[in-house]
């Protein structure tokens, strides 16, 4: 998460502030991941993790302090979202749409050919949910849906917000898995979660927000869990 | 090419299992179109009743246009596409619906209010084509712009009309002397001032868009 000067950084923020309506939600934030690295942000509510993940997604400007992917500053903005998949907490897929026309419709947008749609949708077990439309799914088989949906253009970095919330232990599984797999094949892997215990389970570097200002960085396996605990006690106060 | 392919189908395939805009745009003209034939049906009103019941359905369902989209926004948003492009196929699947909304209702106007719009029909069609991109590119654009208001329905039409009130202007005064009989020529102005209207508000649309919808 931190280092020196290396080049092959897959995202890098230097002094990130945003401010809404005069009010800072994030105060200052440096941070900087690797190829193959999965970081979880782990932070009370209203702490600015989602802030923060939309500010990496590009789908925020900064109110101040700077952001490079793919350690190339000067590249233009459609290249860079070419490269990054997005699992926000809410769904993006329509409802009215099956599974196979959202993944279809997304894959279009980033020149995916539709035989890539049929192999994400055998490598994530949906085929036979394929001609379900959305609204019919369960929380679980949206956000495996979603999950798709994301890595449908193979990402060098995917961003997921929250993504264990509402999942059961099965689902779970299968998402840490899925998310170990794309850290593997050198992807890296950005998420915000409330749980230790998740970023325990994917090996993750952990990074503690609290009141916009990233407090704590470190191996999860080697923080102190009810030290993190108290870290979020504190925030929600 | 590919990419508007891709949104405008997509739009239409949800507006045609939804039925979200054109049915709550085309009611609303049905209605408009019988109020206003019931307290004023002279030929000569038939200008402003066609233009006010368009206007008004519009600024109703192109409210809903980015409602429906609000949660899939981001999705289009971080796809690698000039947002510019994500306005415009928005507009296009407005413009159709609006399209839709005019043809079904001219049948009701021909009824209440003169014949001459069914002599005129090939005329009309360049003045109905030229306000209803304007209204589109308007629509659209500030239609995004409330999205996230929690009293969008009621912003829209006052952010909208006054906008859109030189376009009206014009194309009831273009649809008025085409009704009337007279050639083209004689409307020209009227008719270009739609055209510049149109050229500018798409081209400022398109480069305003992508702050739009920037939180």
């Amino acid at each position: 998460m931190s280092g020196g000067n290396l080049p092959g950084w897959v995202v890098e923020a230097h002094r990130l502030v945003k401010v809404f309506d005069y009010r800072p939600v994030l105060r200052g934030i440096d941070l900087r991941v690797r190829p193959g690295e999965t970081l979880a942000i782990l932070g009370a509510n209203g702490s600015g993790k989602t802030t923060l993940l939309r500010l990496i997604s590009t789908l925020l400007a900064p109110t101040r302090g700077s952001l490079t992917w793919f350690g190339d500053p000067s590249a233009p903005p459609q290249a860079t979202r070419r490269r990054i998949g997005l699992v926000p907490h809410e769904s993006l897929l329509y409802d009215s749409l099956t599974v196979r026309e959202n993944l279809v419709f997304y894959g279009g947008l980033y020149a995916v050919a539709p035989s890539r749609v049929e192999s994400v949708l055998d490598e994530h077990a949906l085929a036979p949910l394929a001609a379900r439309r959305v609204r019919v799914l369960s929380r679980g088989q949206r956000q495996q849906v979603n999950l798709a949906r994301a890595l449908l253009h193979a990402p060098d970095l995917l961003i997921l917000d929250e993504p264990y919330t509402g999942l059961d232990v099965g689902a779970a599984g299968r998402l840490t898995s899925t998310l170990r797999a794309c850290a593997a094949r050198g992807c890296a892997v950005i998420l915000t979660t409330h749980d230790p215990a998740g970023a325990e389970a994917l090996d993750a570097s952990v990074a503690i927000l609290l009141d916009g200002r990233l407090t704590g960085v470190g191996a999860a396996m080697g923080l102190n869990r009810s030290m993190l605990c108290d870290w979020l006690r504190e925030g929600r106060r | 090419m590919k990419a508007v392919r891709l949104l405008v189908g997509k739009d239409l395939l949800l507006e045609w299992r939804g039925r979200e805009i054109v049915s709550v745009m085309g009611l609303l003209a049905l209605l408009l179109a019988i109020v206003l034939g019931a307290t004023r049906s002279g030929a000569d009103a038939a200008p402003s009743a066609m233009w006010v019941t368009y206007a008004f359905g519009a600024t109703l369902g192109f409210a809903r246009t980015f409602v429906i989209e609000r949660d899939h926004l981001a999705g289009l948003l971080l796809a690698p596409l000039d947002r510019g492009l994500i306005f415009l196929t928005k507009a296009l699947a407005n413009w159709l619906g609006l399209v839709v909304v005019q043809v079904l209702s001219l049948p009701l106007l021909g009824a209440l209010f003169t014949e001459a719009i069914w002599r005129h029909l090939p005329a009309l069609a360049l003045p109905l084509l030229l306000g209803g991109i304007g209204l589109a590119a308007v629509g659209t654009l500030l239609g995004a712009l409330v999205v996230q208001a929690r009293l969008r329905e009621a912003l829209l039409p006052i952010l909208m009309l006054p906008v859109v009130l030189p376009l009206v202007i014009a194309a009831v005064g273009a649809t008025a002397g085409i009704l009337e009989g007279l050639p083209l020529r004689a409307v020209g102005s009227e008719l270009r001032l739609l055209l510049a209207f149109d050229i500018i508000f798409v081209t400022a649309s398109f480069l305003l868009f992508e702050y739009v919808v920037e939180e």
